[in-house]
């Protein structure tokens, strides 16, 4: 689903924010990628969704490069960044409206979609509030929603817990793992290691830009806490 | 105290960092330059218009007017009270609450520090806008009128001082009202605009009038000076330094503008109450992109009463000036064109659609629209949406809102021209304003400023916004030049303006064929500028 092959990342200074990363999200998958403050987790996930240019490596999304075939690689997934900075001039509701225009989501199909995960994150009531007045969790759960209704076959997650109430933490885990189950792979970096252990099959561990490991997470944490495996690494390395 | 001065030292330096993101930044002073080239580009013009019209009076000083000099001083006045309601109805529409509070009060200062600091800053602001105004008027009439002293000059300076008090308490007043009544309406920010559009238009006709009045004061130099109870108090203080009334005014405006600050004071910390609007039934309805696209950037546009602040002017003197011509007649509408040369005189069937197409070129709200984006840019980028409906969207929605202003308008246009001129009123202006909204695109895709904080420092400080506001008159202004001086000896307005036409297209092809080519890489570059 995802395949990223010695994809490198050069800021304008020179500096090398991600050096040869090569990983591999299959279907099916739920891919935590782990690293510090400042490891190059953003810029990876930036440049997947095609927000960042980048000219070594390359990254396949559903067996098309988002350098070549940007478009539609961007119709088949969802991204959800880390600050959901949202349309502060528009509706709850005119947001996911224009969402669901822009991937020509039907009336009906965006009614029935929409109100269902409004109601599991509690949102419904404020969707005609505007997105000026929201909370971070709010736009966090707001653009959860947005990312869910289209029903993508990859989700890019960059931090997805920060700023969300405990049952609406619940709520997304077990959307994710649904998401999982029927066959769509969800990449995404988070600091919470219980978490990523708990949730996912795979990881991948990022330190300066570089991977320093990868694969299914029982065999990266064997019988140890992630939280020991990634110090001892990360501290090590 | 040393507090109020580092946080008003603090906004002034947020002003000059919002032209660039450093000093390294080739970009940061081309914006201080060209600040610096229209802050010394008023001065001049104000300073030159200033040295006119003193010689004018002295003229007919010389001619035997008993006191002709003393109109100079006159018109310096009036212009100060212009001047005021201007800054004042701008000041009274900026939005009263600064994103910077709640930083603020979470640090070691008194809610009086940062209330008087922010009050400093913006008198400062006022202070120079006046003083760039009308302090050259008053050195030029100390330097050319006999015998004047230069106590004049100090006199002038010190109801400069004045001034900006005025403005500031009275906006804070008006801010305040508008406000309180906001937030009990439904759709807050929708008001918050019509509130803007109306100052905007009472500021127009509030100053038509007063120079309509002022035109039609007739007797000797001392009647007309005795017909303004305030203008009469302020020339008898600058020319003659006398106190009296001067003093109890005075010390009014600086008791107003300590209520002003006080008021302010209290408000600060406090949360504002809103009409809740969470009751209401959820509407779905799916179109095309596009047009979602451009519902959304018009709803931007009318929820920051700033965008429409800063922009929608031209468009409003475009319509006025349209109603003017048709009430007034041509002659009284446009009687400032009576100072330019005669070769716009012989050919004044061209002037007034030179004028609209320069008003409706000047109404550029693409020019910070990809700027605006800010923070938010990842929705558009991230999903499956082409870059070119992206730009289409931003010009599309300019050109709905001076469509809509040349529609309007189009009635009381058809009052005053021929019916065979007629196309040109409806279609040269319209064909500038796809140019001008066009290049203003190009320009803010060129010099993006996607950090900020406040839509006020993309709109109104950016390089963008200032390139689009002048670059687009140049090419609109360009043909004109061209038929005023060589042109109208060959071909009649007709052809003219289909040569017009033809050009603005080109010209917005160009650009079109450039967003076409290099538009994704721009965008991509502006997003991570």
């Amino acid at each position: 689903m995802l395949k990223i092959n010695n994809f490198s990342f050069l800021y304008p200074n020179g500096k090398k924010a991600v050096s040869n990363l090569t990983l591999n999200v299959e279907k099916g998958d739920l891919y935590a990628f782990i690293g510090h403050n400042g490891a190059g987790k953003t810029t990876t996930i930036k440049s997947i969704v095609g927000i960042l240019d980048f000219t070594d490596g390359e990254i396949l999304i559903d067996g098309m490069s988002i350098k070549e075939k940007a478009l539609e690689c961007k119709k088949v997934i969802s991204y959800l960044p880390d600050n959901p900075d949202l349309y502060n001039s528009l509706t709850g509701i005119q947001y996911l409206n224009f969402i669901s225009d822009v991937f020509k989501i039907s009336k009906n199909d965006r009614k029935e979609l929409i109100e269902y995960y409004a109601n599991e994150f509690g949102l419904l009531d404020s969707l005609n509030m505007m997105i000026s007045s929201y909370s971070h969790g709010m736009k966090q759960k707001l653009a959860l929603i947005a990312a869910f209704i289209h029903k993508p076959k990859l989700l890019i997650m960059d931090e997805p817990f920060v700023g969300l109430d405990p049952k609406a933490t619940f709520i997304v885990k077990k959307m994710m793992k649904e998401f999982c189950e029927r066959g769509g792979a969800i990449f995404f970096s988070t600091h919470i290691l219980e978490v990523a252990q708990k949730l996912c099959n795979k990881i991948a561990i990022i330190k300066e830009g570089k991977l320093i490991i990868e694969g299914k997470m029982e065999e990266v944490t064997k019988e140890l806490s992630l939280e020991d495996v990634f110090m001892e690494l990360t501290e090590h390395e | 105290m040393n507090n109020i001065l580092l946080l008003t030292k603090n906004y002034f330096k947020s002003f000059v960092g919002s032209l660039g993101k450093n000093s390294k930044n080739p970009k940061f002073y081309v914006g201080l330059l060209i600040c610096g080239a229209l802050s010394i580009f008023i001065t001049l013009t104000f300073t030159i218009n200033s040295i006119t019209t003193t010689q004018l009076f002295l003229e007919m000083a010389k001619e035997g007017v008993e006191n002709a000099e003393m109109m100079a001083m006159y018109t310096n006045c009036t212009m100060a009270i212009i001047m005021l309601l201007f800054v004042t109805i701008m000041r009274s529409v900026i939005p009263s609450k600064s994103t910077d509070t709640d930083a603020l009060l979470s640090l070691p200062f008194t809610k009086l520090e940062i209330t008087v600091s922010k009050s400093l800053y913006n008198y400062l602001v006022d202070l120079v806008l006046f003083a760039s105004i009308l302090l050259p008027s008053f050195i030029v009439y100390c330097v050319l009128v006999t015998d004047a002293s230069f106590m004049i000059a100090v006199r002038g300076t010190i109801l400069l001082l004045l001034l900006p008090l005025v403005s500031n308490a009275i906006a804070t007043f008006i801010g305040l009202l508008t406000n309180k009544i906001a937030s009990k309406i439904k759709h807050y920010s929708i008001f918050q605009t019509i509130i803007t559009i109306i100052l905007i238009g009472f500021y127009l006709i509030a100053n038509y009038s007063i120079q309509g009045y002022l035109n039609k004061i007739t007797g000797t130099v001392d009647e007309i000076i005795n017909k303004i109870f305030i203008i009469k108090v302020l020339l008898e203080f600058i020319l003659l330094g006398k106190l009296g009334w001067f003093l109890i005014i005075a010390l009014a405006i600086v008791l107003i503008y300590t209520l002003s600050l006080l008021v302010l004071r209290n408000r600060l910390g406090k949360l504002e109450k809103r009409r809740s609007l969470n009751k209401q039934n959820l509407y779905f309805k799916q179109q095309n992109i596009l047009k979602t696209l451009i519902q959304k950037e018009l709803r931007q546009y009318f929820n920051i009463p700033m965008y429409i602040l800063n922009t929608i002017l031209p468009g409003v003197i475009y319509f006025g000036l349209c109603v003017a011509i048709c009430v007034l007649g041509e002659d009284r509408a446009l009687m400032f064109l009576n100072a330019l040369p005669n070769v716009f005189k012989t050919n004044s069937d061209v002037l007034p659609i030179m004028l609209l197409s320069i008003l409706l070129g000047s109404f550029v709200i693409t020019g910070s629209a990809i700027s605006l984006e800010g923070k938010t840019f990842w929705i558009t980028i991230s999903n499956p949406i082409k870059p070119i409906v992206i730009f289409a969207s931003k010009i599309i929605t300019n050109l709905i809102l001076t469509g809509t202003i040349v529609v309007i308008s189009f009635p009381f246009v058809l009052t005053f021209v021929d019916i065979e001129y007629a196309w040109i009123y409806l279609i040269v202006p319209f064909v500038g304003s796809v140019m001008s909204s066009t290049l203003g695109l190009f320009l803010n895709l060129n010099f993006p400023k996607m950090e900020w904080d406040k839509e006020e420092i993309v709109i109104k400080q950016s390089l963008s916004s200032m390139l689009a506001l002048f670059l687009p008159i140049i090419f609109i202004i360009f043909p004109y030049m061209l038929y005023f001086s060589q042109l109208h000896k060959y071909y009649n307005i007709h052809t003219f303006m289909i040569f017009n036409i033809l050009y603005l297209l080109v010209i917005t092809l160009i650009i079109i064929l450039w967003f076409v080519k290099k538009g994704r890489i721009a965008l991509i570059k502006a997003l991570n500028s």
